[in-house]
């Protein structure tokens, strides 16, 4: 059993979680959001997910717990800032975790789109997230075309010439950029992208009751917990 | 359904269309052919609209399309009418799965949600695409998005089809759906315009031939005329094969007296595996020797990359070892003295001007006179290598190979998207390569030109050596 | 002043996608040479990669709004995949501050292009703040368990103070010779290379 949440909805999530970030928190409200965040990973058909998050939470206040009695050392109170730093840095992790899965880029540029966002925005990002994975592909055609010519083949050269590797590497794929752009931009204009009528989406984005409970549950959980403290 | 007069244009100075005419009639299709550069892409591109919408040149003529003045058009409403398929696969799609990509067109035309997806079922069973409609379009094949690119472009009911060499990048099997589907378009009595070199997957498809020259249509040909061509005459018109050759099996030719030094490349009980994989490679004993310059064919996904990156030092086997001329070599030892040619070669060429991308890093110095000679790069020096055209970067990627003394040269897709000329150049660089004692390998789906160009085939299937042969060469 | 068109959104999205893959590279390479916190260079790295892109950006779509929504874009994308999600703001504040200059005022070529590519590469510090909060919660933790903060307090107070105007000066710094870098990048690979379609708008550096 899943239940499907709208990306808007999940949005909020990450919103939430970023807000939890800069507020100050008491210890057994932390508790009460991350265990939030994990009954949301439950519903989202995530379990084994869920409960890595969760575990690895447990496992930074243990690790807390124990190195506290010692943090007038100065390397151990840097650990004991890092398990705490980090165990606060967990939720927007999980937030934007549960955000992506379940849920397609396209459903969410979809959302997007009837979040308003304007057309400016809508395409350069669809652009990216279409576009991210050939250049990672082109990068890793790169290096392997650097190991064949046997320039800055290890990672110890890239550490030592990181400018000029840097130059091998990205000077290739803004060559070919232009020329890419043309395509992406030709596929776009014959399926009527630049069409100024209405534009539909085949994704139904529609707050369903789940969604309202969702976001009213952060809502009172934020006021309720800023009032209880 | 067109008629047009007098098109003419030019990016800058120099005019790509003179004076041309085109008349077409409603339900024909239409194979325009002829060498790279002769204008095809150019009046394809008219045809969608793209010229003068993305790109920008100097355009005139007069004429009609659809009943309405070409020039007095609204690009949008215009496009609507109109499906439209290009050559590259990888560039052609425009959101990240199949699903989105299919509905991508009736989206932007407002079509209402329901309709959508009637659509969107309607077309899959149509093309037997359903499934693959749940897939990210970066787990598909290169032909797999091209057969969705196809059936995207089929969405709206449109009336006329535009396809600017859509079979470049494909295998024969996928090239045959690509065939199947251009007689379903025909049967529904669509028009159907393509630019193509390889003509041979058209001949049942194809109404008329029209053959372009320099930037005007110089001959027109009907089917019957057409198949009626000797090859010889085909090839006279600078045009690739009608008839795609049947590769001939032939016992071991000798060919050893012509190599003045072996090269010998072996493998034993050699697999591998890409992390949380079952074996992608299984090769449990083979040999290459330079005396043959061996093709490698195989459906995408056989393992052919993953098999030239094992031989080539870039990947490490799991199991097994690899001989170089008879003694064991590390992967690491192996890279220094191989080369691949890659697909996509923008991506290998780093420096400022061809001769600084051919010396950095040259052991064979000596022979720089010599390769730039041969491989045609005398006038090219200057030049910077990106600006070059496709066969041109080649050529320098290849010299590049040969001045740091690699003696194993693999081609990946050396043809995709050639015409004659440049396929008959490429064939024989090759052979120039395979005199000059190099160990050349070639992974191709091109028929015509592996049977003009290799000796020994591998064929490749999930991972396997499935067949090992020799084969007549023309 | 030409308004923007759909080829011109998706050349931006482009480069953005570029720009994010020298983030990516310029992410691992410091997790390889600074152990521990060291996403506080992130910003002053990638400005150290990144001015060819930038130049480029700015060369090929030479209009008010390129950089806007440049930024914008890649605060959406860091907000939805949960890279850094308090970081959306700095990036689009910044890209707005430096296409207002780059576009809308009438300094020296050279001079405009490198002041906004300084006050673009601040856009990144989104990763740096979240150091800032988590320095607040960790005292919160302490105080809340009864621990005498004092001592704590300065050690942290100066750690982070310390390294925020280290990660400042050196985005500073970086892009300075970042866009230098890009400079000559340009003139070497770009400057002969004469582009298609976009490329009319383009003019030299």
């Amino acid at each position: 059993m899943r239940i499907k949440f709208d990306p808007r909805s999940k949005l909020c999530t990450i919103l939430f979680a970023s807000v939890l970030l800069m507020l100050h928190l008491s210890f057994p409200l932390e508790i009460f959001f991350v265990t939030l965040l994990f009954f949301l990973f439950l519903l989202n058909g995530d379990l084994k997910k869920g409960l890595i998050y969760y575990i690895i939470f447990w496992l930074l206040v243990l690790g807390d717990y124990f190195i506290l009695p010692y943090v007038q050392n100065t390397w151990l109170s840097l650990l004991s800032f890092l398990f705490v730093g980090n165990r606060r840095l967990l939720p927007t992790i999980m937030a934007a975790s549960f955000g992506m899965s379940h849920t397609k880029i396209s459903e969410w540029i979809a959302a997007l789109k009837k979040m308003g966002l304007p057309f400016a925005i809508i395409i350069p990002l669809t652009v990216l997230f279409r576009f991210f994975p050939t250049v990672i592909q082109d990068f890793k055609s790169i290096r392997s075309a650097m190991k064949y010519r046997g320039i800055a083949v290890t990672t110890l050269d890239l550490l030592i010439h990181p400018l000029q590797t840097m130059e091998y590497i990205i000077i290739p794929i803004l060559m070919s950029a232009e020329n890419t752009s043309l395509d992406l931009s030709a596929a776009a204009l014959v399926r009527g992208i630049a069409n100024p009528g209405k534009h539909t989406s085949v994704y139904e984005i529609k707050l369903r009751v789940q969604d309202y409970l969702l976001i009213s549950v952060l809502i009172f959980a934020l006021i309720g917990g800023r009032w209880l403290q | 359904m067109i008629d047009l007069k007098n098109i003419q244009f030019a990016y800058d100075e120099a005019p790509i269309l003179k004076k041309l005419d085109l008349q077409v009639k409603a339900g024909e299709c239409i194979v325009l052919c002829g060498k790279s550069g002769c204008g095809k892409s150019t009046l394809l591109r008219i045809l969608n609209g793209l010229i003068p919408e993305l790109y920008e040149g100097d355009l005139t003529g007069a004429g009609i399309v659809f009943n309405d003045d070409f020039f007095q058009k609204e690009f949008y409403d215009y496009v609507k009418e109109i499906g439209v398929v290009f050559q590259n696969p990888k560039t052609q799609f425009f959101t990240n799965d199949v699903y989105s990509e299919l509905a991508f067109s009736l989206e932007n035309y407002g079509v209402e949600r329901q309709e959508m997806l009637e659509r969107i079922q309607e077309i899959t069973e149509q093309f037997s695409l359903t499934d693959l409609l749940e897939k990210s379009m970066f787990h598909l094949s290169g032909g797999q998005k091209q057969l969705v690119a196809f059936a995207s472009a089929c969405m709206l009911q449109h009336r006329l089809f535009i396809l600017d060499e859509p079979s470049s990048n494909l295998d024969e099997a996928t090239i045959g759906y690509l065939r199947a589907y251009l007689l379903q378009l025909k049967e529904q009595g669509m028009t159907i315009i393509l630019s193509e070199h390889r003509l041979h997957y058209l001949t049942d498809v194809a109404d008329h031939y029209f053959l372009m020259e320099e930037g005007m249509i110089r001959e027109r040909y009907t089917a019957k005329e057409m198949l009626a061509k000797s090859s010889d005459e085909i090839n006279q018109l600078g045009l690739r094969t009608l008839v795609l050759p049947t590769l001939e099996k032939m016992s071991q030719p000798d060919l050893s007296l012509q190599q003045e030094k072996k090269v010998v490349l072996s493998c034993e009980d050699m697999t591998f595996h890409y992390r949380k994989q079952k074996n992608s490679l299984v090769i449990p004993s083979l040999t290459l020797t330079n005396e043959y310059i061996t093709g490698i064919v195989g459906h995408n996904g056989a393992g052919k990359s993953t098999f030239s990156k094992v031989i080539s030092g870039l990947l490490k086997p799991k199991a097994g070892y690899l001989l170089f001329n008879q003694q064991k070599i590390t992967p690491k030892q192996l890279i220094a003295e191989s080369y691949v040619v890659m697909q996509d070669v923008n991506l290998q060429l780093f420096f400022e001007t061809v001769e600084k991308e051919m010396t950095v890093n040259a052991k064979e110095v000596a022979d720089f006179e010599q390769v730039v000679e041969m491989l045609n790069l005398s006038h090219l020096l200057e030049r910077h290598p990106q600006t070059l055209s496709g066969g041109e970067k080649q050529r320098v990627a290849i010299a590049t190979a040969l001045l740091s003394g690699k003696q194993i040269i693999i081609f990946d897709e050396p043809t995709s998207g050639l015409d004659l000329v440049h396929m008959h150049e490429i064939s024989e660089t090759i052979k120039w390569l395979h005199q000059k004692n190099i160990l050349v390998l070639v992974i191709t789906h091109d028929q015509e030109f592996l049977e003009k160009t290799c000796h020994r085939i591998l064929a490749f299937e999930q991972g396997e050596i499935i067949d090992d042969y020799f084969i007549k060469n023309k | 002043m030409k308004k923007l068109k759909i080829q011109d959104y998706i050349l931006i999205g482009i480069y953005t996608a570029i720009y994010f893959l020298v983030v990516c590279i310029a992410m691992i390479l410091l997790q390889f040479t600074i152990p521990g916190y060291s996403s506080i260079f992130i910003p002053a790295l990638t400005a150290l990669f990144a001015g060819i892109v930038y130049l480029l950006v700015v060369n090929r779509i030479p209009r008010f709004g390129a950089i806007t929504i440049m930024g914008s874009v890649m605060g959406i994308f860091f907000l939805i995949s949960g890279h850094f999600p308090l970081s959306f703001l700095p990036n689009i504040i910044c890209a707005v501050l430096a296409d207002l200059l780059q576009n809308k005022t009438a300094i020296s070529m050279k001079l405009r292009t490198s002041v906004s590519y300084i006050i673009f590469s601040f856009g990144l510090i989104g990763p740096v703040l979240p150091l800032w909060f988590m320095k607040n919660a960790y005292i919160d933790s302490l105080v809340a368990r009864g621990k005498d903060t004092a001592y704590i307090d300065g050690v942290f107070a100066h750690i982070t103070t310390g390294s925020f105007i280290a990660s400042f000066l050196a985005i500073i710094m970086f892009s300075m010779v970042g866009i230098m870098i890009g400079q000559k990048l340009y003139l070497k690979h770009f400057s002969k290379v004469k582009g298609k379609g976009h490329g009319k708008n383009a003019h030299q550096v």
